[in-house]
Order: structure tokens, then C-alpha cells, then sequence
């Protein structure tokens, strides 16, 4: 078994537990044929108690009310359910966007502040991962406690009397179920609500860690932005030294030495405790900390060359630099564009393995909103009823919250990479150096962003539309009444 | 149209032209139907014309109908699917002829500009891409040619099967003599009608659907280009060698890079020129079929849901597909061009240009904005065809239909209270 790298490393944890959970996700792992007999077991698992639950929606479809409700819950289970099954047809294209940085270009230079960077996304995603599964697993034990609270009945109509109703004893289960075993007392009961307990942790889980993946990926990306920003200044100084004689050039990288850095984040800390990880990554790159050090670089590259400049090739050029130098220059700025694109190429991934199962979310979350919206209009108390309804409510649009906000700022990055080039002192540089502002200028006029297949584009926008056309048609329904 | 001009190639296309284009199953379909003139003969102009006065009899009597079943929405509507479905065709046949050099402009261009750029498809992968597109034209024109052919057997047969004795027409009733005379000729005369109409308006539709798709095939293969551009040259290497390289041979693999990027440039001017020529055909007969398709699909949709007759219903739920199926056909074959065009603008990005001379760098960036600038066809000059106009369209079609709701139950209330 390889030892994990890239960014299936950095997200180890959260991979750890999808694969834990019951995704079809067969990789990274040793053990393909026992993790494929798991994972259908979960599948089938999974699958039944959904089944058995669209059965229990049309057995009992002759009341409005019920029926509503029990639409929700089947909408609201449909997520995990076509998340699960998505997986598993499209994990080609999650394990390509998952190595996708797994070779990846670095500069002696930039070392640090991609080392930084890095490290600041692995804190963040994993903190991410973190806040969702514990805020998952309160989700469970609340749906579990509430169904204890309360009066567990429900009005039938009497099979005596077509125009009375009766009420009904109902078992305590978190979900209403039809099941072929009696499961109101006893073996039945204990059976039913063992399953249903965990059957509730293992769907929440599937589609919860589905859409942490996609936003780590993001989170990614968006340090990734951060960083070439980052790094921009410093390039553009350094080129600028390309074109002509620069009177002050060692003042200069002097002067970009000073720049803030932000070491602590790297070193103590938050590193101790993912060190374990982390140390296999950052074996292979050259330890650079901070910028002094990188002008420390080019200054012993200057000496180097200084020694030997009668014998080498290169030789000083009318710049006052080294060839080596000059070299070092333009693979700076090789290498800034190269990781720009592969960032581009990485967003185009995630678009590819997520975008058609965020178009599935939206339609099935539309849907769910709306009766949500009518249900919503019926609440008259403080009541199980009420927090139930308002439960669902929050969650649901608490799912859609999450994607739209790292969606966002993803785009906001992405379109401010812009202004960061030309923000820095373009006009001291070569020629050279201008182009390439003018053509990453060009390119990030259009930012980056996710699409769900090409429908809707993934941000605040999205998440402010869904809400207002919530808000809209619960303020109509309950005109209406 | 201008550029094209004193080129020689507003001319007729000739039944052997036709053979070797690409769209040779849209363009003989078309010409089977009486709309495209392979050649010059004096009888096809004839069978135009018996094609034109068909038509226009159907909607004259569409519209007689509709006079005499006034009143009576359920009736009526059903009229009006059969009269907007016409009279769409119709609109359709007289923009065609209008502007047939301009079509037949077209399918030349089309073969130009996928000859420009079949050197460049030696490449399995781009090979690939343009094979996929021309089967993918060819079997969706095919495929939904024969989907609006069966309904046919839907339409003509119901009058004869369910209402049997009561001499029913197929579309729309002689309301004046109660179907009564020439109850034959009548009967076939709309069956016919109603094949040629149909056809004729969705071989338009899959004429330009399968343009689209060869034009967003060329951007795509375009792309390819752009990104493979100086990919034979090898990776720099460490050391002095680099040096060398750049000192000796550097000028020498720069200006192939920029040569290439020459050649992709030429492409994408080919292409959007032709783009041009498609918004200019295409927007006029675009702009008819949404119009029409939202009235049709808000009175079928009335139909299958209010209808009291089954039969009527029946019909109804299965034409539903069709106006839905055409501009959905629209929107997403101009959305994947729209997206195929700034495709080129991330893959010229995407290339290795940092290693290229200064005039290929600029010259690249100059690519790269004009891809950018996403390349939009319109309908009628109003609105843009995308998937986003196609949820527009939906909406509207559903409001229409939500009035019509409202107006049947207004007028059933009317009728209960007379009683």
C-alpha cells in the first residue's frame, strides 16, 4: 500500500470517514474486496429503509397533512440517497480531482509562502470537517431525542364510521415507516430503531461529508489563490531587475525581505498536532522560511557566480545580474503562471465530479423549501410539531449555506488575482513582465466559479434567490389563509 | 452576407453539393418537403408553392375554426395548438425562402471551416471530437425527425377510431356546415397539411441544432489546438543547457509557436465569422419558434390537465414533448457553442506561453479577449439563446397556462350560475 499524498493526505481524516461511512470509494486503501462487500452491504442497507419509506408515502397518501410531511422526509432523504449513488457512478472523477495536486511545480523562492498557505488550507479544512460532522451528529441525537416529546399518535379515519376519526397509537420511531414486522412493542421495535438510528447517521453522514469534500476542495483553491497573490509583489520586483540596471537592487530585495510573514502558523502549534502527516509531504521540498532567507538565495546564487564569472557561461549581463539569476527570475514567473493554471484546471475538476450532483441538490432542495414553506404556515404553538418543521427548515437551507459561501469565495479570489497584479509596481518591470500582467489581467476577467451543470453558478446570489423565493411563497400561503 | 459577396458563393446548391455536405440529411429532408431547391427547376417551384397554399389554407381554416368555436375554451385551444404549429411553419417557409442563398452560404461555410481545420484533426483526440459531433448531428436529426413523425399515427388515426360517426376532422372542425362537405378531401388535406407543417418547422430546427453542434465541435477542436501549441518542444531543463537553448535555438522554436498560434487565430476568425452568418439566419426563425412553442406548450398543458375528453387529452400529453424538445433543442445547442467559444480563452491560457516570444504573447492575449467576449446567439435580436432563456420560457409558458386555468374555472362558474 503507497503511502497517501497530495491532497488525499491533506484531507486524510474526512477520507478516512467516507470510507468509513459506506462510499463506494475503493482507493487509498488496502483491502478492495472487503471494502466493496462493505460497501454494498451499506448500499443495500440503505436502499431498503428508502424503499420502505416511499412505500409507507403511498400507503398513506390519503391525508393532505400526512402526506405533505411524509413528501418532506422522502425529498429530504433523497439527497444522501442520490449523493451515495453518484459517488459511486462518478468516483473516477473525484479520485482525478483528488490527485490532482499531486505533482505539482515549486519554486526555491516561494517555498515558504506555498508551505504556509498549505498548511493554513489543511488547518482550514479540516476545522471545516470537524464543525460539520459534530454539527451532523447533534442533528441525530436532536432527531432521536424529539421523537421521544410529545404525544406519539395520529388521527385515522375509523373503519367503522366513515365521517369520525380516530386516534392512533404510533411507535416511537424517528421515521415513518411501513415495515413488514410488527414494529410498535418488543423485538420489532428494538429492531426497528436500531436500524433506523444508525440507517439516520449513515445517510446524514453520506451526503454531509459529500458536500465537506467539495467544500475543502474549494478551501483549497481559494489558499491556492491567496498564496500567487501573495506572491505577486515580490515577482513583480524581481522582474523588474530583469529589464535594465536598477541602481538599488540590493536594496530592493532587502526591502521585499520585510514583508510580513507569518511564521508561527507554520511552525508551532497547529502543526504539532497534523505533524505526522504533514512531515511526509514537505520532506521532498527544500525548507525555505521566509523571504530573507529567499534573497539569501539569490544573493548566494550572486556570490556563486561572482566566484566563478570569468569561467562560466553565463556570466554578469548588462542587468547587473547573474545568468542564474535571470534564470531564477523566469522560472519565478514560469512558475506562478504554472500554478495559476493548474488551479484553473483544479476548479475545472470539481466542477466536472460535482457540478451535476449540486444541480440534483437544488431541484430536490426546491422542492423540499416549498412544502417546508406550506408546513411552515400551519405551526400555531411551541410544539414538537414546530421544531420539527423548523428543524428541516434550517437544515436544509443550512446545506445550501454551506456550498454557496465557499462557492462565493471562491469567486471573490479568483477575481481579485486581478487586482493584485495590477496593484503591484507593473510599470518598473520588464517587458516581459508586463505581458504576463496584461495576460493574467485578460484571463481572470472572467472569475472562477463552480456551475451546477452549467444551470446556476455557485454563490451567495444563489443561496440569497433560493431564500427570497421561500420567503415569497410562505408570505403568499399565508396570505391566503 | 457582405463579406461574402462577389465570392461566388451566393449560389444555388445543387442536388451533388448537397451529397457531399455534412448535412445532407437535413438538406434532402427539406428538399423532400418542397423547402430547399437542389438546383434550378421550374416544377420544384410548384411543389413549393402547393407546399405554401397548404399551409396557409390550414391556418385560414384554423382560424375560421377558432371564429365559430369562440366561447368554448377547451375547443379552442385545441384549435390553437394546430394554428400557432402552422402558422409557425409558415413564418418559417417565408424567412427560408426569404433568405435561401443565405442557407445554402451556410452549408458551404460549414464545409470550409471544417476543412481549415481537418489538418489539424490527425490528432486521435480531436479526431474523435469531430467524429462524435457529426454522428451526434446526424442522429439527433434523425431521431427527433422520426419522434415528430410518430406522432402522426396519434393524430390522424383518433377522429376515425374514437369518435367514430360523428365526422370529426383530425385538427380543426368546419364548424359552418358541420363537417358535412367534401368531409374526405378535408380530412386528407389536414392530415397532409399537418405532416408537411410539422416537419418542415422541426427540419429548420434540426438543421440549425445540428449546425450548432458541428460549430461548437470546430471551437472545441479549436481549443484542442490552442492548448497543444508547443507541445513538441521539450521540457527546459536544469543547467546551462536552458541557456543554450535560449541563446542558439530560441528563436528559431519561438516563431514556430507563433506560427501555430497564426494558424489557430485564422480558425477562430473563421468560426466567428460564420457565428455572424448563423445569428443573422438563424435569429428570425429562432424567434418565431419560441413565440409559437410558449403558446403551444401552455395550451396542451391546458389541455392534458383540464380536458374532459380523453382522447384530446391523450394528444395533447404527447405533443407536450415536442415544443419542449424544440427549444430546449435551441437553448442547449447555442449554450455548448457560447461555452465552447470561451473555452478557447482558458485553453489559450492554459498553453505554454510563458516560454513563448514577445509577439506571440501578445498575440495570444489578443485571442484571449475576444474569446472572452462570449459568443451569443440571439433570438430576434432579444433574446439570448441559453439555457437560462429555456427556465424563461418554461415560466412563461406556465403563467400562460396558470391564466388559462384561472379563465376556465371564471367561465365554468358562469355556466353554473346560469343554470
Amino acid at each position: 500500500m503507497q503511502k497517501p499524498h497530495g491532497l488525499v493526505a491533506d484531507l486524510w481524516p474526512l477520507i478516512r470517514m467516507v470510507q468509513y461511512s459506506g462510499h463506494w470509494m475503493l482507493e487509498y486503501s488496502g483491502g478492495k474486496a472487503l471494502r466493496a462487500i462493505y460497501s454494498s452491504a451499506v448500499s443495500l442497507l440503505v436502499v431498503t429503509q428508502f424503499a420502505l419509506m416511499a412505500v409507507n408515502l403511498i400507503q398513506r397518501s390519503g391525508d393532505v397533512n400526512e402526506l405533505a410531511a411524509n413528501t418532506i422526509t422522502v425529498l429530504f432523504f433523497l439527497h444522501p440517497v442520490t449523493k451515495f449513488g453518484y459517488f459511486a457512478v462518478r468516483s473516477k472523477a473525484f479520485y482525478r480531482t483528488l490527485a490532482t495536486w499531486n505533482q505539482s511545480n515549486s519554486h526555491p523562492l516561494f517555498a515558504e509562502s506555498q508551505a504556509r498557505f498549505h498548511q493554513l488550507s489543511v488547518v482550514r479544512m479540516r476545522r471545516l470537517v470537524m464543525y460539520v460532522v459534530s454539527v451532523t451528529a447533534l442533528s441525530v441525537v436532536s432527531w432521536t431525542s424529539i421523537t421521544f416529546m410529545g404525544d406519539s399518535t395520529r388521527e385515522v379515519t375509523d373503519p367503522d364510521n366513515a365521517n369520525e376519526t380516530i386516534t392512533e397509537e404510533v411507535p416511537r420511531l424517528m421515521i415513518s415507516t411501513w415495515y413488514p414486522f410488527d414494529a410498535s412493542s418488543g423485538m420489532g421495535y428494538m429492531l426497528a430503531f436500531v436500524y433506523q438510528l444508525y440507517w439516520l447517521t449513515a445517510t446524514l453522514m453520506h451526503s454531509n461529508l459529500m458536500d465537506v469534500m467539495f467544500c475543502c476542495w474549494l478551501i483549497y483553491a481559494c489558499e491556492q489563490l491567496v498564496h500567487l497573490k501573495e506572491i505577486m509583489k515580490p515577482l513583480m520586483e524581481l522582474s523588474a531587475t530583469l529589464d535594465t540596471v536598477v541602481p538599488h537592487t540590493s536594496e530592493l530585495f532587502r526591502a521585499a525581505s520585510t514583508l510580513p510573514t507569518n511564521e508561527p502558523l507554520y511552525d508551532a502549534g497547529n502543526g504539532a498536532a497534523d505533524g505526522l502527516t504533514i512531515r511526509g509531504i514537505y520532506s521532498s521540498q527544500r525548507d525555505f522560511s521566509g523571504f530573507n532567507r529567499r534573497s539569501a538565495a539569490l544573493s548566494t546564487v550572486r556570490e556563486a557566480d561572482a566566484g566563478g564569472a570569468v569561467s562560466s557561461a553565463g556570466g554578469i549581463g548588462p542587468n547587473g545580474l547573474s545568468k542564474r539569476q535571470e534564470m531564477l527570475v523566469r522560472s519565478a514567473i514560469k512558475y506562478w503562471v504554472e500554478r495559476h493554471k493548474h488551479v484553473v484546471r483544479f476548479v475545472g475538476n470539481i466542477g466536472d465530479a460535482y457540478g451535476a450532483a449540486l444541480l440534483l441538490h437544488m431541484l430536490t432542495t426546491t422542492v423540499t423549501l416549498t412544502l417546508l414553506a406550506y408546513q411552515a404556515t400551519k405551526i400555531d404553538s411551541v410544539d414538537v410539531y414546530a421544531a420539527s418543521v423548523l428543524g428541516y427548515l434550517f437544515y436544509t437551507l443550512g446545506q445550501v449555506f454551506l456550498f454557496c459561501v465557499f462557492g462565493n469565495r471562491l469567486i471573490e479570489e479568483s477575481s481579485s488575482v486581478m487586482e493584485a497584479a495590477y496593484s503591484c509596481h507593473w510599470y518598473d518591470g520588464s517587458e516581459e513582465a508586463k505581458t504576463f500582467v496584461q495576460i493574467v489581467c485578460q484571463q481572470c476577467q472572467k472569475s472562477l466559479m463552480i456551475s451546477g451543470a452549467k444551470f446556476f453558478t455557485v454563490s451567495l446570489d444563489l443561496f440569497a434567490s433560493v431564500l427570497g423565493a421561500v420567503v415569497t411563497y410562505f408570505m403568499v400561503l399565508v396570505q391566503l389563509k | 452576407m457582405e463579406m461574402y459577396q462577389g465570392k461566388g458563393m451566393l449560389k444555388t446548391l445543387s442536388w451533388t453539393e448537397s451529397g457531399r455536405s455534412v448535412l445532407k440529411l437535413n438538406i434532402r429532408h427539406l428538399w423532400l418537403l418542397g423547402v430547399w431547391p437542389l438546383g434550378h427547376s421550374q416544377v420544384f417551384k410548384v411543389y413549393t408553392s402547393f407546399t405554401f397554399a397548404m399551409g396557409v389554407w390550414s391556418v385560414v381554416e384554423c382560424l375560421l375554426a377558432v371564429y365559430f368555436t369562440w366561447g368554448h375554451l377547451e375547443e379552442t385551444t385545441l384549435v390553437l395548438i394546430f394554428t400557432s404549429t402552422c402558422s409557425c411553419a409558415i413564418i418559417k417557409l417565408v424567412f427560408f425562402l426569404r433568405d435561401e442563398r443565405s442557407y445554402s452560404l451556410m452549408v458551404r461555410e460549414v464545409a470550409s471551416v471544417m476543412a481549415a481545420q481537418s489538418e489539424a484533426c490527425r490528432d486521435p483526440a480531436l479526431a474523435a471530437i469531430l467524429r462524435d459531433s457529426r454522428s451526434r448531428a446526424f442522429r439527433l436529426s434523425l431521431g427527433m425527425l422520426l419522434f415528430m413523425f410518430s406522432q402522426c399515427f396519434i393524430w390522424f388515426p383518433i377522429p376515425i377510431v374514437a369518435n367514430a360517426g360523428e365526422r370529426r376532422l383530425p385538427f380543426s372542425q368546419h364548424g359552418w356546415d358541420n363537417n358535412s362537405h367534401f368531409y374526405e378531401l378535408s380530412y386528407t388535406l389536414q392530415c397532409l397539411s399537418g405532416l408537411y407543417m410539422s416537419q418542415i418547422s422541426f427540419g429548420l430546427d434540426c438543421l440549425f441544432a445540428s449546425i450548432m453542434i458541428l460549430v461548437a465541435a470546430q471551437l472545441k477542436i479549436l481549443s484542442g489546438r490552442v492548448l497543444k501549441l508547443n507541445q513538441e518542444v521539450i521540457p527546459p531543463e536544469r543547467n546551462d543547457s536552458v541557456l543554450l537553448r535560449n541563446q542558439l535555438a530560441g528563436d528559431k522554436y519561438r516563431d514556430k509557436f507563433y506560427e501555430g498560434l497564426c494558424f489557430c487565430i485564422d480558425s477562430h476568425q473563421r468560426i466567428l465569422r460564420f457565428v455572424t452568418l448563423l445569428q443573422d439566419t438563424m435569429s428570425p426563425v429562432a424567434m418565431a419558434q419560441f413565440a409559437s412553442s410558449v403558446v403551444i406548450a401552455c395550451m396542451a398543458l391546458f389541455q392534458a390537465t383540464y380536458g374532459e375528453d380523453l382522447s384530446a387529452a391523450l394528444k395533447c400529453a404527447s405533443y407536450l414533448p415536442i415544443p419542449g424538445g424544440q427549444v430546449y433543442l435551441y437553448c442547449w445547442a447555442a449554450h455548448s457553442v457560447t461555452e465552447n467559444g470561451e473555452s478557447v480563452s482558458v485553453a489559450a491560457y492554459s498553453c505554454s506561453w510563458v516560454e513563448g516570444s514577445s509577439r506571440s504573447r501578445h498575440a495570444l492575449r489578443t485571442l484571449m479577449a475576444r474569446a472572452q467576449r462570449p459568443l451569443v446567439l440571439t433570438a430576434g435580436r432579444l433574446y439570448p439563446i441559453n439555457r437560462a432563456a429555456f427556465l424563461s420560457l418554461l415560466n412563461a409558458s406556465y403563467s400562460y397556462y396558470a391564466l388559462l386555468g384561472q379563465m376556465n374555472k371564471r367561465s365554468m362558474k358562469d355556466l353554473a350560475s346560469h343554470n
